[in-house]
């Protein structure tokens, strides 16, 4: 699964350590998520969306190749 | 009128002296003369510097006249606060209350002083409803700790049970409404222990075995699901063990209500979605929170017993353990739920993931299951109580955590849950046979103030 948080924490200028507050995880959270080894939880992927104002299946985007 | 004649008298020199030396018993010495009329005498009060200010005529007819006449006699003065230029103290009179920045010099006598009506400070302090007889231990425990969280989510409607073999108790805290034994709230992944039920239901009736390879219920050849050899068994699912991650790999992608994220994911879904994934280990051997484990559990047990989910458990419920039904319908009375930042959010809906967290039900209604997962005289719970696998950590049983509560030799059986406007707690020690449920409307975890409490019920 690929997402493009990283893409949006640049577009806004959002470190992780800041989105890692503001969803109320660590920044090693936020680092796993990013890469895609972590699948996160529908409240923390909801968070993530709702703090980027769009919607989890933008953030959240299936790799083609899957 | 008053409100003008009481203002700034002189506070010029505030910033001069801020060391009020005595000023209690400088206002008891104010409060003697000036009960008394002796303005004249009162006036030695002030310092020199504020003597020049001020003539002792001024000053009696500012006490005399507005003062006296405004608010008559004295009665007390309380510090309210400490100031960088002055403490401020609130004076009762016969007929009001003053509100006076008082600065003293070192010998106690007046730099300057204001004097204003009192203004209740509006303080955001909450009145709390509560229904607690106050009169155990753990009684005091769960006020402290509902009061703690209702301090930091004041939205939150909490309802706590107690529960013993025989009896039950309910408390219930609000900063507004008081929730009751009716208020139906969303349990989240506390469902999964009713799963985990169901599948012991299913195992002591000999429907289900739980060394069956899943793909016997899904319809096609699902090679990806084993690796090393080792396929997917039942028992996988219920220890999180089966390699499959927390939620379908493709799940985000059906998330298109931020507010609602398992609505739309139907069992097609589920089932498109089993052929695509891959397992992070080999199954049983890692332990891996999953959802989507939980998903498919729901969707086993309904091809078992070719019922829809929520009425076999019904069903179950009602015809095994005699109790009141449940409903995975956000239908009144439901209560308002609230996320992490106090705003209401809706309810969450469920297809194919029902079995993960759908549950909506009442206090009396979990702490009766409660109860009877501490008596254990139904075959079935006592079965869903037993750890899948010693070897994997954490221990967990039929959905159940398994967990030896510090040093007392005693074992908590417990699970949490959250929904996007929900979180609870319920667990029981198996020696003690005591049980603790915490219910909140907000989505803040309530595990931290439910170990307190459970520590005050270990210590009872």
């Amino acid at each position: 699964m690929q997402n493009s948080i990283k893409v949006e924490r640049a577009r806004k200028d959002i470190t992780q350590e800041a989105l890692a507050q503001a969803v109320g995880v660590s920044r090693q959270t936020i680092i796993s998520v990013e890469s895609g080894k972590y699948i996160p939880s529908t409240i923390l992927a909801l968070k993530i969306a709702r703090f980027f104002h769009t919607n989890v299946e933008t953030i959240f985007t299936l790799d083609p190749k899957d | 009128m008053i409100k003008k004649l009481f203002t700034l008298i002189s506070f010029l020199w505030a910033c001069q002296a801020a060391y009020a030396q005595n000023p209690q018993a400088f206002w008891l010495q104010f409060k003697k003369l000036y009960n008394a009329d002796q303005y004249t005498t009162m006036y030695d009060l002030l310092a020199p510097s504020f003597k020049a200010q001020m003539s002792l005529k001024e000053h009696t007819a500012f006490f005399k006249n507005n003062i006296k006449q405004g608010a008559g006699k004295m009665n007390s003065a309380v510090l309210l606060q400490y100031g960088d230029e002055g403490n401020t103290f609130l004076l009762s009179f016969e007929k009001m209350q003053l509100e006076v920045l008082l600065v003293l010099d070192q010998k106690d006598k007046v730099l300057g002083w204001m004097w204003q009506p009192y203004k209740a400070i509006k303080t955001p302090t909450i009145s709390i409803r509560y229904d607690n007889p106050l009169k155990t231990k753990t009684d005091s425990t769960i006020d402290q700790e509902a009061r703690r969280y209702i301090a930091q989510y004041p939205k939150a409607r909490l309802s706590f049970a107690i529960v013993s073999p025989a009896k039950t108790d309910y408390y219930y805290y609000a900063a507004d409404e008081l929730p009751d034994a009716q208020s139906v709230y969303e349990l989240g992944s506390i469902t999964k222990t009713y799963i985990g039920w169901l599948v012991a239901r299913a195992v002591t009736e000999g429907k289900l075995d739980l060394a069956t390879d899943i793909r016997q219920y899904l319809k096609g050849p699902y090679k990806n699901l084993e690796r090393n050899g080792r396929p997917i068994l039942i028992k996988h699912l219920l220890n999180h063990s089966s390699g499959l991650p927390r939620l379908p790999e493709d799940y985000m992608s059906f998330i298109k209500d931020n507010y609602n994220p398992y609505e739309s994911y139907s069992n097609e879904d589920l089932l498109k979605s089993l052929q695509k994934s891959k397992l992070s280990a080999a199954p049983g051997t890692q332990s891996v929170y999953s959802n989507y484990g939980y998903g498919i559990l729901g969707y086993l047990l309904e091809q078992v017993y070719q019922q829809p989910l929520e009425q076999l458990l019904n069903h179950k419920l009602q015809s095994v353990l005699q109790l009141d039904s449940i409903t995975f319908k956000p239908t009144p009375p439901l209560i308002q739920g609230y996320d992490e930042g106090m705003e209401p959010v809706p309810a969450w809906t469920f297809k194919a993931m029902a079995g993960a967290g759908a549950l909506k039900t009442t206090l009396k209604a979990t702490a009766a299951f409660l109860q009877q997962q501490i008596n254990e005289q139904d075959k079935a719970i006592k079965l869903s109580h037993t750890v899948i696998d010693p070897h994997i950590q954490p221990l967990i049983a039929y959905a159940w955590q398994v967990a030896p509560f510090k040093k007392q030799a005693d074992t908590l059986i417990w699970h949490n849950g959250m929904t996007g406007g929900f979180s609870s707690f319920y667990g029981f020690f198996t020696q003690q046979k005591t049980g603790l449920v915490i219910l909140s409307n907000v989505a803040q975890p309530t595990d931290a103030y439910a170990n307190e409490i459970l520590k005050s019920l270990q210590e009872q």
